[in-house]
């Protein structure tokens, strides 16, 4: 029997590209990627689906594809319509949907989610390294961490239900590499980095081919019992130590002054953190990738050190004077 | 000659050629940082240099019983602390460093506040420290490091000058279970002189909370002398580890019985206050 595969999120980069990965290294499988608006090139070996996860429709598309494995990755999507209310609707109200249709297909064998290192937290009390048993330490801001806390919990829920199905979560550190526009990237490419004062925050990253790589893997090698895995480059940078990496100036602000900065940076548009992402540039926060490299990701293309590299202002810009 | 290079003598010139290269590798980022946040390249470079002058020169630090420590593998340091400012976790550190054979890295627990304040928790973790936490200390044993704890926490150094030498309360010693559970031994740890280097005669009422610390310490030199008043007295300091108390051969499951851990962390306490009487007893001067 053929598998058939559906992949939400393909209007994001992260969606699409592990649909077509998925679609590429498995010829048996038939791929349908789901996503709330058209997709603007098609996916070689994906069929698009137009539907928003949140429409009654979703429960009758899951039976009638008889649907054995569910790649839910559009959690993470940076640009969803709406904003952030648009995003915790669609995040909350559409995996509950995509889940309730899981359970309830016959043909379900495996479940893998797209969520973040962002459960994790981020505070002054957060243990140094994060395992991925470990909960979050306080109650977390509204943002995707939040939002992943909660599906992480459906997912549970739903692997209760159907002891016959595997699930597995992979948390993604902070997605980032060249074009990629999650938050944490957009942050790097500011003009300047500010920076909270006093604060200088440990941190890790995860280049986009990682990311795709790891769920791709966790789609097509399901585990024995279901898994949930903390995946991130290895080693760990300071953000002031990012910055350097990257080449870029970075500027200690007192807490309150973002408004000023921006200002200052002439971006009104940009670096606008969320809280979520503010406490990460605080405190900063570090996974163990020891359970990663066992399972979703045996051998990462990229450090932490190399993912932020990729995103360096080049050799030639940064001593020719061109800004 | 060792062909070991000495890290404690360096002449003025040489120290200004490290302090370049570090200053260039810092610039493009080319330096390593652990899990925890510790930063080899700034801490031998940058850190330990400027308090050597301090431990070499101002303190004349005295180091007795090293070898109490172990070449390699994880132990668990037990100081006593003290001195208002807790300068001596930083020499104590230092001690383990140069005078240790292997020079090893001593990884100080902090108390929450040294890690929710801007700057403090940044330099902690940046010169090996983490937070008192079972999670993290766990790790460090796992991992082989040498750890320190300094039990009296706030209480130990924000003591009144009247109180020196005197150890204040353990808590639930909770790094007792730690290294039971882990089966690391337990180094006692002495130190003398920094209750006289700050001695902490009162507290200005009120300011503390506006400025985020736990207290705003009154000195013989501090507020008076302003900022020259910061600067600690010059005692003799004499830092002394005591003999291992091994925790391997108790069972693992006494970690998480209250009785076995009290009665281990009373011990070690009685142990530290012993050893404070005794250099106390030989000590003829407090500033020779």
């Amino acid at each position: 029997m053929s598998e058939v595969v559906i992949v939400t999120g393909i209007g994001d980069r992260l969606g699409a590209a592990v649909a077509a990965e998925v679609a590429r290294r498995w010829p048996d499988a038939e791929v349908f990627g789901l996503g709330s608006a058209p997709v603007a090139t098609p996916i070689p070996g994906v069929e698009s689906i137009r539907v928003d996860l949140r429409s009654r429709t979703l429960a009758d598309l899951v039976r009638t594809l008889d649907v054995s494995v569910i790649v839910h990755a559009s959690l993470l999507d940076p640009k969803v319509r709406g904003g952030r209310a648009g995003q915790k609707d669609v995040n909350i109200l559409g995996t509950m949907r995509l889940l309730a249709a899981a359970e309830r297909s016959e043909s379900l064998r495996h479940v893998v989610v797209a969520s973040t290192t962002a459960v994790h937290g981020a505070g002054a009390r957060s243990p140094a390294v994060h395992v991925a048993s470990s909960a979050a330490v306080g109650s977390l801001p509204d943002g995707i961490g939040r939002d992943c806390v909660e599906a992480e919990g459906q997912v549970r829920a739903l692997a209760r239900h159907r002891p016959d199905a595997t699930t597995t979560v992979v948390r993604l550190a902070d997605i980032v590499g060249p074009g990629v526009e999650t938050p944490m990237a957009e942050y790097l490419r500011l003009p300047i980095l500010p920076t909270r004062l006093g604060h200088d925050p440990r941190l890790q990253v995860v280049h986009i081919d990682d990311a795709i790589a790891a769920l791709v893997e966790a789609t097509i090698t399901p585990p024995d019992t279901s898994l949930v895995v903390d995946v991130a480059g290895e080693g760990v940078v300071t953000l002031s130590q990012a910055a350097a990496i990257l080449g870029r100036p970075w500027m200690p602000v007192l807490p309150g002054l973002g408004g000023a900065t921006r200002a200052l940076l002439g971006r009104s548009d940009a670096a606008r953190l969320t809280t979520e992402h503010r406490d990460l540039l605080t405190w900063g926060r570090v996974v163990d990738t020891t359970l990663m490299r066992a399972t979703v990701l045996p051998e990462p293309a990229y450090t932490t050190r190399t993912a932020l590299a990729s995103m360096a202002v080049p050799r030639a810009v940064r001593e020719g004077g061109h800004p | 000659m060792s062909p070991e290079p000495s890290r404690t003598r360096l002449s003025v010139a040489e120290q200004l050629d490290a302090w370049s290269d570090v200053i260039d590798r810092r610039r493009r980022g080319d330096y390593e940082i652990d899990a925890f946040g510790y930063d080899e390249d700034f801490t031998e470079a940058l850190w330990f240099p400027l308090f050597r002058l301090l431990y070499q020169h101002w303190f004349r630090v005295e180091v007795r019983g090293i070898e109490n420590l172990p070449a390699e593998g994880p132990a668990l340091v037990v100081s006593n602390h003290s001195g208002t400012i807790g300068l001596d976790a930083l020499m104590v550190q230092l001690a383990v460093h140069d005078e240790h054979p292997r020079h090893r890295l001593l990884r100080s627990l902090g108390a929450d506040f040294l890690f929710e304040a801007p700057l403090a928790g940044s330099i902690a973790r940046r010169t090996g420290a983490t937070r008192a936490s079972k999670a993290d200390v766990e790790r460090l044993f796992a991992a082989g490091e040498l750890v320190a704890v300094f039990p009296e926490g706030l209480k130990g150094i924000g003591k009144p000058f009247k109180n020196r030498y005197r150890l204040q309360r353990f808590g639930r010693g909770g790094f007792v279970s730690s290294a039971v559970a882990a089966g690391v031994p337990i180094i006692p740890c002495a130190v003398v002189g920094a209750e006289e280097a700050y001695p902490k005669l009162g507290e200005i009422p009120g300011l503390s909370k506006l400025a985020g610390v736990p207290y705003i310490p009154i000195t013989p030199t501090f507020p008076w002398l302003g900022v020259l008043g910061i600067i600690p007295l010059p005692s003799k300091w004499i830092i002394e580890f005591g003999e291992p108390v091994r925790t391997d051969t108790m069972a693992a499951t006494s970690s998480d019985d209250p009785a076995a851990v009290l009665e281990v962390s009373d011990h070690v306490r009685a142990t530290i206050q012993r050893m404070l009487h005794a250099i106390l007893r030989n000590r003829t001067s407090v500033f020779g």
